[in-house]
């Protein structure tokens, strides 16, 4: 028997008996898992008899809207947070914990859930300034051009580069560097994918001798040192 | 409902899925008022508890809002998603409220100001009733009366007949055609494979 069609596999799960769709379902798989499916509707429907609808009170989605709202106060759950002694590893951050009472209730609203919350002071949220601004200008015949800038966020730098367009020959990469025009120093910032890349500044680097930026291009040669062919530098001046 | 009614219907749906996918809040708002009280009702016939109920709905839209990223409207229509949040939902709320019975060794006691509303025992069953109840609301009519008749007040076909002044084979293909649209409404709510 050809596959029965939907109606009688229907038929068949509201209980009527029908040998041929019965012979059918023990070797089709297909139509096992519809009349399956159809029986399990059956059940459901019958659940359904006393089924009301009830619609949630309006606090609901106050509570939803308030939740998903954009938070300008960082709250956290005081088992994440690093015991108040230890200092901000590494980062020359100028965060204050608050003194020994570091716990409190975050508003009389929040009787049913306690959160312990340890917020910052006004002036040491982050915020990011621009400390340094120049131009890249092409080197040697290159078409590169574009422009960068420094930044600091809490006392931790970085360089952007922004290209006026991809140059990207695909033998080759494009590679940022500080550099110190008066030795030629050079230290990898990393690669530009596309037209605007970030960098992270090493810490500790001396930003008074590498006050330049370099964008080069690079082979797939494994060779970390700068190949030599510079498409664009230019002077970070301080803003 | 008419194939292009509902051809029509499926196109807003996958809008609305499009927009929160892409961090629209309001199609948040609008979901919540399309298919709001279909989580609800989820909710408080899963846990048997209105205050629990009102937790979980909000636990629901929250976690659809940040896991937004992850919805694909390709797949499924968002309020086929929704509804397995709420299942997923629902069934950890009742594993958390075993353990705590079992830790407390008491019975569970309905807390102070909430209603308890008889709970069903599998969090699959009592789905699959309020998303057919609410898929049944959209069937037209005659066909949504037939299969109150047969399901609801399980009366036979030939009764429903009678009772409608409509031939025995046109009540007979009400039911099976009514059932064989609510099983695609109960099974896109099942989990991808």
């Amino acid at each position: 028997m050809s596959h029965p069609d939907e109606d009688a596999l229907a038929a068949r799960a509201l209980g009527a008996p029908d040998a041929a769709v019965d012979e059918h379902a023990a070797t089709c798989v297909v139509c096992a898992s519809t009349l399956d499916g159809l029986r399990r509707t059956t059940t459901a429907l019958r659940g359904a008899a006393d089924v009301e609808q009830v619609a949630p009170p309006a606090s609901v989605w106050a509570a939803i809207r308030a939740e998903v709202a954009p938070v300008t106060t960082p709250v956290t759950p005081v088992a994440t947070l690093a015991p108040l002694s230890a200092p901000q590893g590494g980062r020359r951050g100028r965060r204050r914990w608050l003194p020994a009472a570091a716990g409190f209730l975050v508003g009389a609203a929040a009787a049913t859930v306690v959160v312990v919350a340890v917020t910052h002071d006004a002036d040491d949220a982050p915020s990011t300034t621009v400390v340094a601004r120049g131009t890249l200008d092409p080197i040697d015949g290159s078409d590169v051009s574009g422009t960068i800038e420094m930044t600091d966020t809490d006392d931790v730098r970085h360089v952007t580069v922004v290209l006026d367009g991809p140059h990207e020959p695909g033998d080759h990469f494009v590679q940022a560097w500080l550099l110190d025009p008066a030795t030629n120093g050079m230290v990898a910032l990393g690669v530009v994918d596309g037209t605007t890349q970030t960098f992270a500044v090493p810490a500790g680097l001396d930003l008074d001798a590498y006050d330049s930026v370099d964008v080069s291009l690079e082979p797939f040669d494994g060779d970390p040192a700068h190949s030599a062919t510079s498409l664009a530098r230019g002077v970070l001046a301080p803003s | 409902m008419s194939a292009s009614a509902q051809g029509d219907e499926d196109d807003d749906v996958r809008v609305l899925g499009e927009r929160l996918r892409a961090g629209d809040d309001a199609a948040l708002e609008e979901a919540y008022g399309r298919w709001g009280t279909l989580v609800h009702t989820i909710a408080l016939r899963g846990t048997g508890d209105a205050r629990l109920a009102e937790d979980v709905t909000q636990q629901v839209f929250v976690a659809a809002w940040r896991g937004r990223a992850s919805f694909d409207p390709g797949i499924r229509p968002l309020p086929a998603w929704l509804v397995g949040i709420a299942r997923h939902t629902v069934s950890d709320v009742l594993a958390a409220r075993a353990r705590d019975a079992r830790l407390a060794a008491r019975a569970v006691v309905a807390s102070a100001g909430s209603t308890v509303v008889a709970a069903d025992p599998t969090v699959d069953a009592v789905v699959d009733a309020v998303v057919v109840s609410e898929g049944l609301a959209r069937v037209g009519q005659p066909r949504r009366s037939v299969l109150e008749l047969a399901f609801f007040a399980q009366l036979t076909h030939r009764e429903i007949a009678e009772h409608l002044g409509m031939p025995l084979g046109t009540v007979k293909s009400h039911v099976r055609r009514g059932l064989l649209e609510l099983r695609e409404v109960l099974e896109v709510t099942d989990e991808p494979s």
